[in-house]
């Protein structure tokens, strides 16, 4: 059965063979170890099988005996093999692909976030990452309940994190938490209204507490403005939360500056190419790798896909770019335009809520910048709330607002 | 010589075959099998001559065949109806 196996296995052929003297190769045959199958003779024909390897060391004692040999068939694995090649690495192909993409499904490739409304989806899978979940792990392999525990603990605002692995793709289903309702916990202390800064009092709106200054009145910062102690017409005093607009006269003072000279730094030539590639989640760097010091560095990263298929293949780009260094030097004119820009972004931002009654601007040049100083006339809500300790009776007042 | 080994074979109650230095099996009229170092001298549909020892033995009958033949025997099958031990001549 062995040898059967052997012969099936290496191949070995049918031949015919034409003469006389078939005993002598027979006999040759027999001395040399070498092994021919079902001899049979008919009339001045002779047949058999012999193994393919074997068949060559058959010729000479033909030719010596004057015998002419032919090949009728060639059997066996090796012979299908050769004249089917084609045929077989087409399905040796198709078997490895089959058991590749077996073998891919066994991991995840693919991470998704749902649900995300004010967390940004890359902090969640970050988390995930930390947690053991990225691409290219094994699907057995996360604990999935520990990962979810592990986003919800390590970040902030999310109420629950559900992890649902359906083939290779792993969806992260993200619920996050409601903000808590405001609670006006200021409002169950008794305050006063104090000054902010220094001004003259041009309007007062006082919807809760005992006015303490009247319009015209000029006040220091920390002037009392209303008192939390309120007394009604039975002469009773009682505290309260002291709430007030308070709009004053005041001035204002924004300093804005530009440089005549300034070192610009920006990309210059591109220099080098750095590709890496994440196959499987292993990491390749592909190509020289050099210092990247002293370079201005563009990353983009890329998937590949198969169609719309995901593939666990991602290739980053980093694009190394010279570092060019300008030196610009500005004339007052152009400096001066500059600094005016910032002052009107400043203006803007700082005296959202105030009214400009005058402003005096003041340019000079100083330390080799251009700097323009505007001092302003405005009107702005100078009512702070402080809280204050007495032993009067505390009325809150909330309920009843 | 000859009758000596036999007497003494048959004496110690030697197996034949190491005094004759090659054995016949044959299993009814189907199959014939010599151990032994052996030669074939004729080789035809109907009847095979080994050659052992200056000895030929010859067996003839129909559709013969060789199932294996090698230095240490060989098997033939078939219908086997005669066999013949024969001077060489």
């Amino acid at each position: 059965m062995f040898l059967d196996f052997e012969r099936n296995i290496f191949g070995f052929v049918d031949f015919c063979a034409e003469g006389a003297d078939f005993e002598n190769l027979l006999n040759y045959c027999a001395e040399n170890k070498i092994e021919i199958l079902s001899p049979r003779k008919k009339g001045y024909s002779f047949s058999g099988k012999i193994k393919a390897k074997d068949y060559k060391k058959l010729r000479i004692p033909a030719r010596k005996a004057g015998i002419k040999l032919k090949i009728i068939k060639k059997r066996g694995l090796y012979f299908y093999l050769k004249n089917n090649k084609s045929k077989i690495l087409f399905a040796s192909g198709a078997t490895v692909i089959v058991f590749f993409i077996l073998f891919m499904n066994l991991f995840i490739w693919d991470i998704r976030v749902s649900g995300c409304k004010n967390i940004e989806p890359e902090i969640i899978i970050e988390a995930a990452e930390k947690a053991g979940l990225k691409s290219g792990t094994l699907k057995q392999k996360p604990d999935v309940q520990l990962i979810e525990w592990d986003i919800i603990k390590n970040i902030e605002g999310i109420a629950t994190a559900e992890i649902n692995i359906q083939g290779c793709r792993a969806t992260i289903l993200i619920n996050e938490a409601k903000e808590p309702a405001e609670m006006k916990s200021d409002d169950d202390v008794p305050v006063n209204i104090v000054a902010s800064r220094y001004g003259v009092i041009r309007k007062m709106n006082v919807f809760d507490g005992q006015d303490a200054v009247k319009i015209g009145d000029a006040v220091m910062k920390g002037d009392l403005l209303v008192s939390a102690v309120y007394e009604d017409s039975h002469n009773k005093l009682t505290l309260k939360h002291a709430r007030a607009n308070v709009i004053a006269e005041t001035d204002y003072c924004i300093t804005a500056e530009f440089p005549l000279e300034q070192i610009i730094k920006s990309k210059g030539n591109l220099k080098k190419t750095i590709y890496e590639a994440e196959i499987l989640g292993i990491d390749f760097k592909l190509g020289k790798q050099i210092t990247t010091n002293n370079m201005i560095i563009e990353k983009e990263e890329k998937t590949l896909y198969f169609f719309w298929i995901k593939l666990p293949v991602k290739v980053t780009i980093y694009r190394c770019f010279n570092v060019k260094v300008n030196n610009i030097t500005y004339n007052f004119e152009q400096a001066r335009n500059g600094a005016e820009a910032i002052l009107k972004e400043k203006e803007d931002i700082e005296l959202e809520n105030m009214e400009i009654i005058s402003k005096t601007v003041n340019e000079k040049v100083k330390n080799n910048k251009y700097i323009i100083t505007a001092d302003y006339i405005v009107l702005m809500d100078i009512a702070k709330e402080q809280q204050i300790e007495s032993d009067i009776p505390w009325e809150n007042t909330d309920d009843m607002s | 010589m000859k009758k000596k080994l036999r007497r003494i074979t048959d004496t110690f109650d030697i197996p034949s075959e190491i005094a004759a230095g090659f054995y016949i099996e044959l299993f009814s009229d189907r199959e014939f099998v010599f151990s032994g170092d052996v030669k074939i001298s004729k080789l035809e549909e109907n009847s095979i001559e080994i050659i052992y020892n200056n000895k030929v033995i010859s067996i003839s009958g129909s559709e013969l065949k060789i199932d294996y033949y090698t230095s240490g025997g060989i098997k033939i099958t078939g219908s086997i109806e005669k066999i013949e031990f024969l001077q060489k001549e």
